[in-house]
């Protein structure tokens, strides 16, 4: 018995560490960077049901204006195939969607000219990633000026989408002082093409008086009911004119419809920019996420609403400023994104100011709470290399762990040698790169 | 001066004189002893060899004495006095090997009881080895697959063992070796045309075990073994350089960064190898080649993209580096010094034999 005891425990040193018997780290974790020559920006990203990931970024190689750049890669982030559309002009892809026949669909800004940027929408096989349709529109003020259009979002609705956005082609002849822009939703057929608002059948534009409107998403409800999300600096209880987030409802000929909600602190700026609609198995309903400066510190702000809206404050099912992003800097994009988590609680991704600790700019996670609070157990996880890095946005995998896409600089920061890349990570459901 | 001289030269002169006429008696005493048994006066012997035996018998002279103390107590029929003197023979010489042919049978047939071989045998080595990844998973910061070329660097190796004989050609060895080893990785696509180059360099503690086989005869011995080795991994960096390679020219970002945290202490392979060993005077100088085939997988795949205090780790934007899951082998060769500590003795069965020994069962009366 010693004897076979003696071999056992040999026999239990001799077992070889092989792709048959060890986990890939890919399958739980990684962090892959895409691109080519240039600096590459990561805009969004899209989940397949066959694992497959979508992403959507920008790309400006050395002497070339900036072009989109699509690629598809595997659940372990290899590249399926990779592609770069545009013209000669400067492109700005900002969201995509996958339409119902599986193409995709990627809408932005092209520029035009100064202060002038149209909209483009464009089609891509999935397949192949092959250019099939492209549509530019471009919307002109009362003076039949060319004017500038910049899109947040597209939105699929029934038999084509809504792109999104704000224009400086105002509703009114007489703008106020205060009027900078109004909130643009232009809606497409499937085909790609523009239901032009001068038909009658849908309205491009709404804004509010003498205000500064912001128009970050629309979403359908019914054919005859569309939810928007935005934020405004409008007066609407007369304590004067600061940032709110703003929901609104808007008819079937894409109207305004009641009266508006508006959401924040009546002293503080609230800038919202993501819409996110939250999981059955989470409870349904709209989560908001945006950013508000207090006392020169950047705090993130979060609300979830109701599924069907009132438009009163009855509809608010959570409200909070659950992390500090740092201190408030001109230069840093306002990014906020958040999700709510299939289990539990929310994970929300944001830009976050490292400057006063002699970092750059980095992005952080944090795993909230269903109370929209920071556990305890999961203070925010902070990730950045020594350049300046930048939030795109985050999905959540059927296993629970969660893709992260940004922007990030490769090098040492600061050096002739940074090059800018689209990043790719898998986590953890704790946001973190480890278990 | 020359009276001091003469005088010191006088005094050498007589101490000289005086050892060589020991040394001439002790012979003379020698080839008397020799003549008495011939004569077949063998009472005498013993007391006739002794003063010499403990003092002015050079080794050499030694084993003819104990040679003939041996028969001379056989023929008086004192079994423990012949065993002794024997083993007393063989303590002056222990790699006799009594010959019928030139001994006398019953001394030939004495000595069947009777082994030198060394219980223990300690040897030292010095080497160089190269080293070699065996990927698991190859894992980079890449979307697409990369192009990948190893450049061989060169280690070393050094440390002590010892040999536990079973019997003259058989035995269980157990080392502790000090080693570096490196190796080197050119990657490129990067981007399409960036590339980066990481030399991975390690310090070890390895602990082989193994079986050895090897000649017992001649002044050449081959030897091989088959074993274990745990591997401690004590220190591990790397030295990264990442090169953007754009239209107008090249720039490389380049560092070092201790990475032990990302890797597992404790490993494990297997240790196979041979060489032979050359017999000078009763040691040996030995050559060996030895490949140690990695069985566990470096790389502690928790902290593949951590930094040691757990979080983002810069690697990854500074070089692009991630390490791959991977094991590691290792060839080496070495030259050593074997100094065997003979032991004469009486046989025993071989301990090695006891583990297949049952223990008797214990039979109480009732």
């Amino acid at each position: 018995m010693r004897y076979v005891r003696a071999i056992l425990f040999l026999l239990s040193f001799s077992a070889c560490d092989t792709d048959q018997n060890t986990l890939n780290p890919n399958e739980k974790f990684f962090v892959k960077f895409y691109g080519d020559e240039g600096n590459h920006e990561g805009v969004d990203l899209l989940l397949n049901d066959d694992g497959s990931i979508i992403l959507l970024g920008n790309s400006t190689r050395t002497n070339s204006t900036q072009q989109i750049f699509v690629l598809k890669v595997d659940p372990q982030g290899m590249i399926i195939w990779s592609r770069t559309y545009g013209t000669p002009l400067n492109e700005n892809a900002k969201d995509i969607e996958v339409l119902p026949d599986g193409r995709l669909l990627v809408v932005g800004e092209i520029e035009v000219g100064p202060a002038n940027k149209d909209v483009f929408a464009m089609t891509i096989s999935q397949a192949s990633g092959d250019s099939l349709q492209w549509i530019q529109v471009g919307l002109k003020n009362f003076l039949n000026q060319d004017t500038n259009e910049e899109v947040n979002s597209v939105s699929l609705i029934q038999g084509g989408f809504i792109v999104a956005g704000t224009t400086t082609a105002l509703i009114t002849e007489t703008p106020g002082p205060n009027d900078i822009r109004d909130g643009m939703h232009l809606r497409f057929t499937n085909n790609l093409e523009w239901i032009d608002g001068s038909t009658g059948v849908w309205k491009n534009v709404t804004g509010l008086n003498n205000s500064d409107d912001v128009i970050q998403k629309i979403i359908e409800i019914s054919p005859n009911e569309y939810y928007g999300f935005g934020y405004t600096n409008t007066d609407f209880n007369g304590d004067g004119q600061e940032y709110n987030f703003w929901v609104f409802s808007l008819g079937f000929s894409g109207v305004p419809s009641g009266s508006g909600l508006y959401l924040g602190r009546s002293t503080e700026d609230e800038i919202l920019t993501s819409v996110e609609i939250s999981p059955p198995e989470a409870g349904a309903g709209f989560l908001l996420s945006g950013i508000t400066t207090r006392s020169g510190e950047v705090l993130s702000y979060i609300v979830k609403l109701q599924n069907e809206l009132n438009f009163d404050s009855e509809d608010i099912l959570d409200e909070g400023n659950p992390t500090s992003l740092g201190v408030a800097n001109a230069l840093i994009p306002p990014i906020t994104k958040s999700i709510e988590l299939r289990q539990s609680g929310f994970m929300l991704l944001s830009n976050v100011n490292a400057l006063s600790r002699n970092q750059a700019t980095n992005f952080s996670l944090s795993r909230l709470t269903n109370r929209l609070l920071v556990n305890a157990g999961n203070a925010p996880i902070e990730i950045g290399g020594d350049g300046n890095d930048f939030a795109a946005n985050l999905k959540e995998l059927p296993d629970g762990r969660i893709l992260v896409m940004a922007t990030m600089t490769l090098g040492r920061g600061g050096e002739n040698t940074d090059q800018t890349k689209m990043v790719l990570m898998k986590l953890n459901n704790a946001g973190k790169l480890a278990d | 001066m020359e009276k001091w001289r003469l005088f010191f030269f006088v005094i050498w002169m007589t101490v000289f004189a005086a050892s060589q006429a020991q040394v001439t008696d002790c012979e003379q005493i020698l080839i008397q002893a020799d003549n008495e048994f011939n004569a077949g006066r063998f009472y005498g012997i013993p007391g006739l060899l002794n003063p010499c035996l403990e003092r002015g018998f050079s080794d050499e002279q030694k084993v003819r004495a104990y040679l003939i103390l041996t028969q001379t107590y056989l023929i008086l029929d004192d079994p423990i006095a012949a065993d002794d003197s024997y083993l007393r023979l063989l303590g002056a010489d222990p790699e006799y090997v009594a010959n019928p042919l030139r001994d006398p049978i019953d001394v030939f047939y004495l000595s069947k009881k009777f082994t030198t071989t060394p219980i223990f045998t300690p040897h030292f080595r010095i080497g160089m080895g190269i080293s070699r990844p065996r990927i698991i998973y190859d894992l980079s910061t890449s979307g697409t697959v990369l192009n990948k070329r190893e450049i061989i660097k060169l280690g070393y190796v050094g440390g002590v063992g010892v040999d536990w004989n079973i019997n003259n050609n058989w035995s269980v060895c157990g080392e502790l070796n000090f080693s570096y080893k490196a190796f080197k990785q050119e990657i490129s696509g990067y981007f399409t045309d960036d590339r980066q180059e990481v030399t991975d360099q390690t310090f070890w503690f390895d602990v082989p075990f193994y079986l050895k086989y090897s000649s017992d005869s001649g002044n050449i011995r081959p030897f091989g073994y088959l074993g274990f080795a745990f591997n401690l991994l004590t220190s591990s960096s790397i030295s990264a350089e990442f090169i953007d390679v754009k239209s107008n020219g090249q720039t490389p970002t380049s560092g070092s960064e201790n990475i032990g945290f990302k890797r597992n202490f404790l490993n494990h392979s297997v240790v196979f190898g041979g060489g032979f060993k050359y017999k000078q005077g009763k040691n040996f100088w030995y050559v060996d080649v030895r490949y140690m085939a990695g069985l566990s997988n470096l790389s502690n795949d928790q902290r593949l993209y951590q930094s040691e205090d757990g979080g983002f780790d810069p690697l990854l934007t500074q070089f692009q580096y991630v390490g791959d899951s991977f094991r590691m082998d290792n060839l080496s060769v070495s030259v050593g010094y074997i100094k065997p500590i003979y032991n004469p003795r009486k046989k025993v069965k071989p301990r090695l034999s006891n583990l297949f020994n049952r223990k008797p069962k214990s039979t109480t009366n009732p």
